[in-house]
């Protein structure tokens, strides 16, 4: 398996634009996709924001339609009055957050499943542009490790002539780009911003796009780790790249066989 | 070259998104056209496909606008009484704007070409099949390196059922199995519908069944297990089981009750809802509504759940015109206001001479803090 670090990897200073995002996950501006550093210039530390992350995912109901009230009883007739008609007419109890996991457990069958792995286009018999959403695995790898074609005219080794230049298979071009969700295809995609919108019948509701670049702030991970400590979530702080559905063992892109 | 991909992925995109509606039943007619039962026009218990003896004499006699012979092939030829055969032919006009930097996109393009074959042996068996091809238009060996996934050997050739029944009489008990949609839900043709398309019917999704049931004037209930197309892995990777009961004990009114548990690549659900629909005599309309909580378990997150639902209603105004209304909500998540669509669409359908049909869809789609989507498509479909 060929592990390559990814080009954004997080072994930079902590005060570069790499760390200052990592730190800057509640100021996000999901409007316009940019990034808005904090008024007091505070970068803090990839530990401290992927342990509040974690700790808000744990405590999801803080900002639930649930006043805090010092009464149980208060609470529950509360709870009574709004929530039970809300949910009658089909809306929530309005919270502020989104209680959902950002994690590709919850992503995959969610989101890219349904919405993605449709028959003619992202599933495994179409695979359109090489994309197979069809399951867990499948679809995160088509995410984070296929190949490309690039131009090289003394590439030897998986080149083919095309158009009449010389183009080779070589790692990669991720549709997210973790920890950035500003520069990942995939949310310019979501966004129509640049790009042809997908899915390309119906644009995913806003709380669903948040919740993608939610997942790729953390960092874009394969597993939900449990919480055992920040940075052991993020594997050692190293970002690498899966295995492509073809890569061999031996680290060299394999055969091309398909199914 | 960027025109060119950027035309590559809509006339792709167009071809998933409509084509191949597949050949499915009107639930709209049940009721409305005096046939309470699915298989009172199709030769399947629950709707869909090949229609029978009755249902051709009926398109021509009663629901096509100029009348005509709604025997195969026009009552050309004569088939055997142990074979029938049939076809399903659409092209379509389709207009999107989904918010694209490029506007509206437009295309025109094949929608469905299907075969469909029944051969009755003795016993009340009989066997099923359709064959067909899928639609899409994107070349599978450009662009992509060879190295990522690729479209499996000949999936555009499809075979949306294919199947083996056992049924003595159109009234009584059935089995059946092979390859087609468990009886479940509305069975709208629209695979679009939230309650289609969200709930595990999509476009091919198809899954390979057992199933069986009992079929009654007043009543009908079935029960099915299914798993995945392992064969050629067109559709979802579900497995599981469903049932689906339906009363029609008060004249009028259709009452069903479903479920339907599945398990499918890193997650399991659980679907329990229902079906109406009532007929509105004086007004020539039947109201149609179905609702649906989906519980949903992940590998290592919490579970979740989800209603997806619509209502709605068809009118008959005219013989040969139908109308259809159809409101829909797809809340992703009760517990996030926001994780939801809407949606509103119209539907006009003309049936002019047997064979043959006219549609005009509008569709007006609303993501929760996002842009609205809108579709026109307009379809010209014949069968055999």
């Amino acid at each position: 398996m060929a592990h390559r670090r990814h080009p954004a990897a997080v072994d930079a200073p902590r005060n570069d634009v790499g760390s200052l995002r990592l730190s800057t996950e509640a100021r996000y501006d999901h409007v316009d996709g940019g990034f808005k550093e904090s008024p007091d210039g505070d970068a803090g530390t990839r530990s401290a924001h992927v342990a509040q992350t974690l700790q808000e995912r744990r405590n999801p109901g803080d900002a639930s339609c649930f006043i805090a009230v010092p009464v149980r009883v208060r609470t529950f007739v509360h709870a009574l009055i709004v929530c039970v008609p809300a949910a009658l007419v089909g809306t929530a109890c309005g919270q502020v957050d989104d209680p959902r996991p950002a994690a590709w457990e919850y992503l995959s069958p969610r989101l890219f499943q349904p919405n993605c792995a449709t028959s003619s286009c992202h599933s495994r018999a179409a695979a359109v542009s090489g994309l197979d959403f069809s399951d867990p695995d499948r679809g995160y790898t088509s995410l984070t490790g296929l190949k490309v074609w690039i131009v090289d005219p003394q590439g030897r080794k998986n080149c083919l002539p095309m158009e009449g230049q010389t183009v080779c298979q070589r790692d990669f071009r991720p549709m997210v780009t973790p920890f950035d969700p500003a520069q990942s295809r995939l949310v310019h995609m979501l966004r129509a911003r640049g790009a042809s919108r997908m899915p390309p019948d119906r644009p995913l509701p806003e709380a669903d796009i948040q919740l993608v670049e939610r997942w790729i702030l953390n960092g874009a991970r394969r597993h939900l780790a449990p919480f055992d400590g920040a940075d052991a979530a993020l594997d050692g702080g190293v970002w690498t790249r899966p295995a492509g559905p073809m890569d061999a063992a031996d680290g060299s892109l394999g055969d091309g066989s398909t199914d | 070259m960027r025109r060119l991909v950027m035309a590559l992925t809509w006339l792709t995109a167009a071809a998933w998104l409509f084509q191949g509606r597949d050949a499915r039943a009107y639930p709209q007619w049940q009721l409305l056209s005096g046939a309470n039962r699915c298989n009172q026009c199709h030769f399947s218990p629950s709707g869909g496909g090949l229609l029978n003896g009755y249902g051709r004499d009926a398109s021509g006699d009663e629901l096509s606008s100029f009348g005509g012979n709604g025997a195969f092939l026009h009552g050309a030829a004569e088939l055997p009484d142990w074979l029938r055969l049939g076809g399903d032919f659409r092209g379509a006009f389709v207009a999107n704007d989904v918010g694209n930097p490029d506007g509206v996109r437009r295309a025109l393009f094949p929608m469905q070409a299907d075969l469909q074959a029944r051969v009755a042996l003795p016993s009340g068996v009989s066997v099923y099949a359709s064959v067909g091809v899928r639609g899409q238009v994107r070349r599978n060996d450009d662009l992509v390196p060879q190295y990522n996934y690729q479209p499996i050997d000949g999936s555009r050739f499809i075979s949306r059922e294919h199947y083996a029944m056992w049924q003595p009489q159109p009234l009584g008990p059935y089995a059946r199995a092979g390859r087609f949609y468990a009886p479940f839900g509305l069975r709208l043709a629209e695979h679009v519908t939230y309650v289609r398309r969200d709930l595990g019917f999509n476009l091919l999704q198809e899954t390979y069944n057992l199933s069986g049931g009992y079929v009654a004037e007043g009543w009908e209930a079935h029960v099915t297990a299914f798993a995945p197309d392992f064969l050629r892995h067109m559709g979802g990777s579900e497995r599981g089981a469903s049932g689906y009961a339906e009363t029609r004990w008060v004249p009028g009114m259709a009452l069903a009750a479903q479920v339907r548990w599945a398990d499918g690549s890193g997650y399991a659900r659980t679907t329990a809802g229902g079906v109406a629909k009532y007929h509105l005599a004086m007004l020539r309309t039947v109201l149609l509504a179905e609702g649906n909580l989906v519980h949903w378990t992940y590998d290592g997150v919490p579970a979740r759940r989800q209603f997806v639902g619509g209502a709605g209603a068809a009118v008959w105004p005219v013989r040969g015109v139908l109308v259809t209304l159809l409101g829909e909500r797809n809340q992703e998540d009760l517990g996030v206001r926001f994780a939801a669509w809407n949606a509103a669409t119209g539907l006009v359908s003309w049936f002019p001479y047997a064979h043959v049909e006219l549609q005009v869809m509008g569709r007006v789609q609303f993501p929760a803090g996002g842009e609205a989507a809108q579709t026109l498509l307009a379809q010209l479909h014949y069968w055999l």
